[in-house]
């Protein structure tokens, strides 16, 4: 009896295995391939693996969106947060695992691991050669989706339209001294540290201000969840964070205001990439050209209440007059620059803010 | 969804039943060899080969498969400073939130076993509950409680003109911590009082010894064994926790080394091989405690097992009964109620706010919960995976348990010991030495649900094997050499005579299984994909999206589910003839 429970789960695994073996072949696709042909391989392999680090709302409505267009084609989500999906993904690398087709995630030292090691190929899609440049990756491994700026955002309760900073200089008024403010750390987010980087390169903004703001007591948040929910309940009255926590909560009816400083908006994206061993070659392209598509980036825009690289999208939530990407200062910064920047920069903040 | 959130009342060996042993000394009976070799091959897959990755892991200076070099470079890590800071970090919070759960679970015990208080019966199984919930929830509500600015005890005290709390500090996670971990002492130090023979203290009493006197001259010196365990096993806990710092330490700088490992892995540029250092000594801190823990229960057999004196409130000091009531029913409405009320409130708010008298009330936040895909599947996976590790784990655990017992001699002792060493073993460290183990063995158990079922076996296994040991050694050997005498195999003899008789403490094994596993979060949270979520992982990811109204919503739906499983057990148990608890 206890045998074959044993003997039972024991070949329960290796069952288990031998599917996922069956289908771990690499393929190339050619660049002349006609749409047609695309979609025809692309429904005969029949579905694709995205690692993401998209939050579930806007990931799952965008492939959603993908499958009612494509019924034949099963989109697996493999969603995690933060750097645990390139953990896996780089261990599933080394151990010659290629389960994931198509990588989207927020880092650009990622990428750059990623690329060094041949885990990713360059592919850009026809409807993401109309974004911006700067959404797109220098060397063709991908393009942007969500653009993130950050921004100071404030509870309408505790600060009136008067006193609220219209400015980045604004918060270094007496009147926010003594933990009034609260901060988001850029060791614990990518999109922040792209986007405080910036304003420090930035001639207007610089370095001193930060060493300024200091001077304010500032509480540092590393947990961003947590920061824009003592915004809301009016724990602290001003955040500097990413810009698209606080729509959200505005629809939901939150006393907050976000504003874009004119001195510039430092901001992070994220990348899209094709998976060089792509067990589902022609599925994963046919996934990336919708995502990068006008429905696949609403998808993100909409449920995520994001910013989009996809030009002529329009903001949400709509209605609350929410300024439109280009009309914001967003700062430059050299990506490779950026990246290589990132302990020294780290050791600075921690210097000044610890 | 630390360490060893687990361990209730291990000691690291059992008694020896030399006497049960010369019995079945002869080998022949291969089926029992093959349980007992089949049963180690589980436990070495499941527990020992994803710890030999993780120490193969700490000196390298890639990740297992990238190529690299034996180094020992990652230990240099061990004499910075930074690391000290770590260490001073989580041994004062160790301490404190230890001192705190003892002085509560203390009280409890004293109370509720010594005392004629009223209801103690149904105390006995409440007091127990806040530790069958995700203490990181709890964690969560304590923020909407204890917010330095608008918490709801704040404002009240802030309006009372009284001073105020600030839940972000030591003191706030050694108080939520100190809340949740005081039921482990409960559990530890009720057997040892109701061990303590009531005559005793009647003498005392006869001899003119007043209560505070004959507590401090007999039930102290007797309960202490059972004191030193629970303050190791609950410190070892403390310090192996990762949800309570991880929430309430952020915003103060509060880094323990558990949310510095957890930071190593899950953050760009991650260094692995640092946090396998990391996890390693955390986890020889624990070994140590519970080695030292092992030393103190060898040397003391405390247990007095007078036939007189079993049973809740036994003492006499009937007019002390109602205030005993008052404090645990101040227990459970701090721990218990305060927080579900603080829980409950914010789920159903559109946006978290202490503005009661508003406009700001929703019930999407529960549309939400039950429509959500993934949400729903979490749902679905923590009852099927929890049930499943604990079929799973009993099994193995009637297996390795009956060797233990009946056979004994070294290769099972080790087994045993090998078995249990598993409560020493942080679960940030599982997690990842089950992520580097399982996706370099291409059998398709990575990144399903298997991972998530092979953790919370590892994890949890030792409440079941414990409650089979002690199973075991009540059946006389006199049955089963009657089942042979007549023919039956040891297969049939097994099934048809020792299994029933073991089953209600198998049970009680299998229900603690069931409500650790259910409430598991940080090695969940390192092996989990989408399509493997749980309830605590889909919790911790509205948390990390900031949707608190909504993480609340699901955390209720948690609490009902919890509540519903006490039930079952409780009935359960009544049925079986047995106390829930091993």
């Amino acid at each position: 009896m206890l045998k074959s429970v044993v003997a039972g789960v024991v070949a329960g695994c290796l069952g288990a295995g031998a599917v996922s073996l069956a289908h771990a072949q690499a393929g190339s696709v050619p660049d002349d391939i006609s749409q047609e042909e695309l979609i025809a391989k692309a429904k005969e392999e029949g579905r694709l693996t995205w690692y993401v680090s998209v939050p579930t709302p806007g990931s799952q409505a965008a492939a959603e969106a993908f499958m009612e267009l494509y019924p034949e084609i099963q989109v697996d989500i493999q969603r995690l947060g933060g750097f645990g999906l390139w953990e896996r993904l780089s261990s599933e690398f080394a151990a010659n695992v290629h389960n994931v087709d198509v990588y989207s995630q927020a880092d650009f030292g990622v990428r750059n691991d990623a690329a060094e090691r041949g885990i990713i190929a360059p592919y850009i899609p026809p409807n993401a050669r109309d974004y911006d440049p700067q959404f797109l990756d220098p060397d063709g491994f991908g393009f942007a989706t969500r653009i993130v700026p950050s921004a100071i955002a404030y509870n309408t309760d505790l600060v009136s339209e008067e006193d609220a900073p219209k400015t980045w200089n604004d918060l270094l008024d007496p009147m926010w001294a003594g933990q009034k403010i609260g901060i988001s750390d850029p060791r614990a987010s990518g999109f922040t540290y792209a986007a405080f980087w910036k304003m420090t390169k930035s001639p207007a903004i610089g370095e001193e201000y930060f060493e300024k703001l200091k001077e304010q007591d500032p509480l540092v948040y590393e947990d961003s969840g947590q920061q824009i929910n003592s915004l809301v309940s009016g724990e602290i009255p001003i955040v500097v964070l990413l810009d698209y926590r606080p729509w959200e909560f505005m629809e939901a009816g939150a006393p907050v205001k976000v504003v874009y400083p004119e001195e510039g908006v430092g901001w992070g994206m994220d990348y899209t990439h094709l998976a060089a061993q792509a067990p589902h070659p022609y599925a994963a392209r046919l996934f990336m050209d919708f995502y990068a598509s006008e429905e696949g980036t609403r998808a993100v825009a909409e449920n995520l209440r994001t910013y989009v690289a996809m030009p002529g999208i329009g903001t949400y939530p709509e209605g609350y007059g929410r300024p439109a990407l280009e009309e914001l200062n967003l700062l430059p910064g050299d990506l490779q620059e950026q990246t290589a920047d990132y302990d020294r920069f780290t050791e600075w903040f921690a210097s000044i803010f610890d | 969804m630390s360490s060893a959130t687990n361990a209730q009342g291990f000691g690291w060996q059992h008694s020896p039943v030399a006497g049960l042993r010369q019995s079945f000394s002869n080998l022949s009976d291969l089926s029992r060899w093959a349980a007992l070799i089949g049963g180690l091959a589980i436990l070495t897959v499941l527990v020992v080969l994803p710890m030999a990755m993780l120490f193969y892991g700490s000196v390298r200076d890639e990740p297992p498969g990238l190529e690299g070099n034996f180094t020992l470079q990652n230990y240099a890590f061990l004499f910075t400073p930074a690391f000290g800071m770590l260490v001073l970090r989580s041994v004062v919070i160790g301490i404190g939130s230890t001192a705190l759960a003892l002085a509560i679970g203390a009280a409890l015990g004293v109370i509720i076993v010594r005392t004629r208080v009223p209801f103690a019966e149904k105390l006995d199984a409440l007091v127990i509950v806040p530790a069958y919930l995700p203490p990181f929830v709890g964690a969560i509500a304590w923020i909407v409680l204890l917010s330095p600015q608008v918490g709801y005890l704040n404002i009240a005290l802030r309006s009372l003109g009284l001073p105020t709390f600030n839940i972000y500090s030591y003191g706030g996670i050694i108080w939520v911590m100190g809340l949740y971990y005081a039921p482990l002492a409960y559990l530890y130090l009720r057997p040892a009082l109701l061990g303590i023979d009531k005559s005793l203290e009647e003498s005392a009493m006869v001899m003119g010894a007043s209560p505070s006197v004959s507590l401090r001259r007999i039930v102290l010196p007797l309960a202490m064994p059972a004191i030193v365990a629970s303050c190791l096993v609950i410190f070892v806990n403390a310090i192996g926790d990762f949800g309570i710092p991880g929430v309430l330490g952020f915003r103060e700088g509060i880094e323990v080394i558990t949310t510095a490992l957890v930071r190593l892995v899950v953050k760009f540029p991650s260094d692995p091989n640092t946090a396998t250092v990391l996890g390693i000594m955390l986890m020889a801190v624990t070994m140590l405690g519970l080695a030292v823990n092992n030393r103190i229960l060898a040397k003391r057999d405390y247990t007095t097992l007078g036939v007189r004196g079993r049973g809740l409130g036994q003492a006499r000091t009937g007019r002390w009964r109602y205030l005993g009531l008052t404090v645990i029913v101040a227990y459970l409405v701090i721990a218990l109620v305060l927080p579900l009320l603080a829980m409950a409130v914010t789920s159903f708010q559109k946006f978290p706010s202490p503005k009661l008298l508003s406009s700001n009330w929703t019930l999407d936040n529960y549309r939400f919960i039950f429509s959500f895909p993934a949400i729903q599947r979490s749902i679905v996976n923590s009852i099927v995976l929890s049930f499943g590790a604990a079929a799973f784990g009993t099994v193995l655990a009637t297996v390795l348990g009956y060797f233990t017992v009946k056979h004994g001699g070294r290769l099972t002792k080790f087994v045993d010991y090998l078995a249990l060493s598993t409560i020493a073993v942080p679960h940030t460290v599982l997690g990842l030495g089950m992520i580097w183990f399982w996706v370099s063995v291409p059998i398709g158990i990575y990144g399903t649900k298997w991972i998530l079922l092979f953790a919370y076996v590892a994890a949890f296994f030792p409440f079941s094997l414990r409650a089979a040991v002690s199973a075991f050694m009540q059946v006389d050997n006199s049955l089963e050499e009657a089942g042979r005498v007549f023919g039956a195999s040891w297969g049939r003899t097994m099934w048809k005579i020792v299994v029933p008789m073991i089953i209600p403490a198998l049970l009680s094994g299998a229900t603690m299984m069931i409500y650790y596993s259910f409430r598991e979060l940080t090695a969940s949270l390192m092996l989990y994909t989408a399509g493997s979520e749980v309830i605590a992982t889909a919790i911790w990811e509205l948390y990390s999206e900031g949707r608190f109204v909504r993480l609340f919503a699901l955390s209720m739906v948690n609490v009902v589910i919890v509540f519903a499983l006490v039930a079952l057990a409780n009935r359960l148990s009544r049925v079986g003839g047995q106390h829930g608890q091993p």
